[in-house]
């Protein structure tokens, strides 16, 4: 049975990030792979027993309310990244909860998670709306998506991605997101595994090695993959 | 000298352009060209009333306006798509005598919600009317408390707010800006418990980020609700839509006033509401206004009728990246007592900027879809595989989904697939096209 955390559904959901659960629940039921999701909600009591923990993005006052409450189980979010070795995805801002700090800009310092050696650095009334193309060694294919950010980000940690239309992590990083153990951290925002099949399989086979409860075997869903090449395909032009 | 040749080209260029169509924001980019402060230096009347949000205020701006013509009033309003700074200036300018002063008793701008600053530096409407602040459009407006921010900061203290005290986000307001005006929507035969499906922006406080207790839901995140925290909460409206009467198709304010209208959709309500209050403010008496509002015939419809293979079908205009917006129309779908087929269409998310982002279809409350009286959904477009992905993601039955991205055969394909009524969803973006593609 893999056990799915969708943390924060209500909080941190700025954009069809529901999309990115009920995806992954397709691919595992068409993989004939058992599965249980829960939701938790600030203040929700939580088990902690998880394979995959998912945080999506949130209003800049969300992520503030995420990090105040994320901040009382700190241990139980350690033990699970590097103890276990669940599979984490972060999009959107939900990065920044798990840096060493946020800093505002009327300078105001918020400390993060400091899971992830990053840190964040505010910039609200300059946003940065963008499509985004960026390259993938992991999955050795294209990533497409869209970044809507009032943040620069300095990280210190293995990029995800490299940029080949959009931003990175600051305006004059090349690279992008954060990859940790199992933890997968983009600020591409919304329902990015549904939109990047590969990307999709790639959880799904970390799931595989995680859980050892299934073995792994690549599946290709026709309208995934023409939706995807559809946006490639308009992104590159 | 500058202003008189600002108003002079602005005037020329408009009387052309009401010959031959267009020309809306065009003359007022020219006369801010030639005179930048020219909305400054104008005489303006005293009921000057601005509408913004991210839903309605097209409808609720002509509303607003022909409500006060109807009652003797002379008012003007920019007409859709002419709502940011050049489309007000055209607007005040080609009705400004040759001196500056602006002939009509009253304005009503319609105001994009990012561009209000622009517009309101130059002069202070007397009223602001805030009607929702929904997720629209977040490639361009990042998020509504984003959207939020940028309208707290034009707004001047010399006006009166007039805010939907159900929407949390605009009630909000109300905690920074005093004596501001409530509308609300009582608990009717049309509310619900139910949020939308795939997100919930009433689960938490706009202002305070604590968890929000709903007595009851109009629609989405609208609906009586009180912060658990701090002092938000549906304020008790002075103007209050108490009874609505589905057989007679007739809403009731106040206890006391009845508008009959065919649209009983709960965001059509909204805006009648919100008109009734503005009109109350600009000294007009109730019962006039409620008479003029009654059986509205909107010059801004989101239905547009129209002839497929013999028999009636309906477009639904939808506004891409606009979950709630689409949640209106398949309600309208779903409010239909006869089979129906939907023809669901995303081809150019906008037709102002380039973008590729779909995340928006999973806001949309497709799931609904799922009934037997929906026989069957054909998806359109170029992004027509976006809503395939969606759509699989669903329970609704692969063998009622149909994909058709060759916008030439989606004729055929809906003739083959289509049962029952046909309801089209789609965008202003691509309206033109697809209406053009199904009649020809």
């Amino acid at each position: 049975m893999v056990k799915i955390l969708h943390l924060f559904n209500n909080l941190m959901n700025l954009y069809g990030e529901t999309g990115n659960i009920k995806i992954l629940e397709r691919r595992l039921k068409a993989g004939n792979i058992a599965f249980k999701t829960a939701k938790a909600m600030p203040k929700d009591v939580i088990d902690w027993d998880f394979d995959f923990v998912y945080i999506g993005s949130g209003t800049e006052k969300s992520m503030f309310a995420s990090l105040k409450e994320a901040c009382n189980f700190t241990d139980e979010l350690n033990k699970l990244i590097f103890e276990k070795n669940a599979v984490v995805l972060l999009t959107g801002n939900s990065m920044s909860l798990f840096g060493k700090k946020i800093v505002k800009e009327n300078g105001e310092e918020m400390e993060g998670l400091s899971i992830l050696d990053i840190e964040t650095y505010e910039t609200y009334n300059t946003p940065t709306m963008q499509d985004c193309v960026f390259d993938c060694e992991l999955t050795n294919s294209k990533i497409v998506g869209f970044i809507n950010r009032a943040t620069k980000i300095i990280s210190n940690e293995k990029p995800l991605f490299k940029v080949i239309k959009g931003v990175g992590n600051s305006p004059d990083d090349k690279f992008e997101g954060m990859q940790k153990n199992n933890l997968f951290a983009t600020h591409l925002i919304g329902p990015v595994l549904a939109k990047n099949p590969d990307f999709l399989e790639l959880i799904v086979k970390k799931l595989a090695n995680k859980t050892k409860e299934f073995a792994y075997s690549a599946m290709k869903f026709d309208d995934m993959q023409k939706a995807y090449e559809v946006t490639l395909e308009e992104l590159l032009k | 000298m500058r202003m008189f040749i600002a108003i002079l080209i602005c005037r020329v260029l408009h009387f052309c352009g009401s010959i031959i169509g267009g020309f809306s924001s065009l003359p007022g980019k020219l006369a801010l060209k030639i005179c930048p402060d020219v909305l400054k230096k104008v005489k303006l009347c005293e009921n000057i009333i601005a509408v913004t949000g991210s839903n309605g205020k097209t409808s609720t701006t002509e509303l607003i306006a022909t409500t006060l013509k109807k009652s003797g009033v002379n008012a003007v309003y920019n007409k859709e798509g002419s709502n940011q700074i050049e489309g007000v200036t055209t607007l005040i300018l080609s009705n400004c005598d040759f001196k500056g002063n602006f002939k009509p008793q009253a304005l009503v701008i319609e105001s994009d919600e990012r561009y209000a600053r622009l517009t309101f530096q130059y002069f202070t409407p007397k009223y602001f009317l805030i009607t929702n602040l929904l997720r629209d459009q977040l490639t361009r407006n990042r998020h509504p408390e984003w959207i939020f921010d940028i309208i707290a900061q034009c707004i001047s203290p010399n006006s009166k707010l007039i805010l939907n005290a159900d929407d949390p986000i605009v009630a909000s307001f109300g905690i920074k800006f005093e004596n501001a005006i409530y509308y609300t929507v009582n608990k009717t035969a049309i509310s619900s418990q139910k949020p939308t499906l795939s997100y919930d922006d009433g689960a938490f406080c706009p202002n305070c980020k604590m968890p929000l207790q709903y007595e009851y839901r109009n629609y989405g995140s609208l609906g009586r609700f009180k912060c658990t925290n701090c002092s938000n909460g549906s304020a008790n409206g002075q103007f209050a839509v108490t009874n609505v009467d589905i057989e007679t198709r007739t809403i009731e304010i106040n206890n006391k006033f009845q508008i009959q209208t065919d649209n009983l959709d709960i965001h059509n309500i909204y805006n009648l509401l919100a008109a009734f209050v503005t009109c109350s403010c600009c000294e007009v008496k109730q019962s006039k206004v409620a008479q003029a509002l009654s059986n509205h015939k909107s010059q801004t419809g989101r239905i547009l009728n129209f002839v497929f293979d013999g028999s009636a079908a309906e477009l639904l205009i939808s506004k891409h990246e606009n979950s709630m917006s689409y949640n209106c129309s398949i309600a309208h779908v779903l409010n239909q007592n006869e089979d129906v087929s939907v023809l669901i269409v995303v081809d150019r998310i906008s037709r102002k900027y380039f973008t590729s982002e779909t995340s928006w279809l999973w806001d949309i409350d497709f799931e609904e879809l799922n009934t037997d009286r929906v026989k069957s959904i054909i998806l359109g477009g170029k992004y027509c595989y976006d809503l395939l992905v969606r759509f699989n993601s669903t329970e609704i039955p692969k063998e009622k989904i149909f994909c058709e991205p060759d916008f030439q055969l989606l004729k055929n394909t809906v003739k083959t697939y289509k049962q029952g009524k046909l309801f089209v969803l789609t965008c202003l973006a691509d309206q033109e096209r697809v209406i053009k593609e199904l009649i020809n």
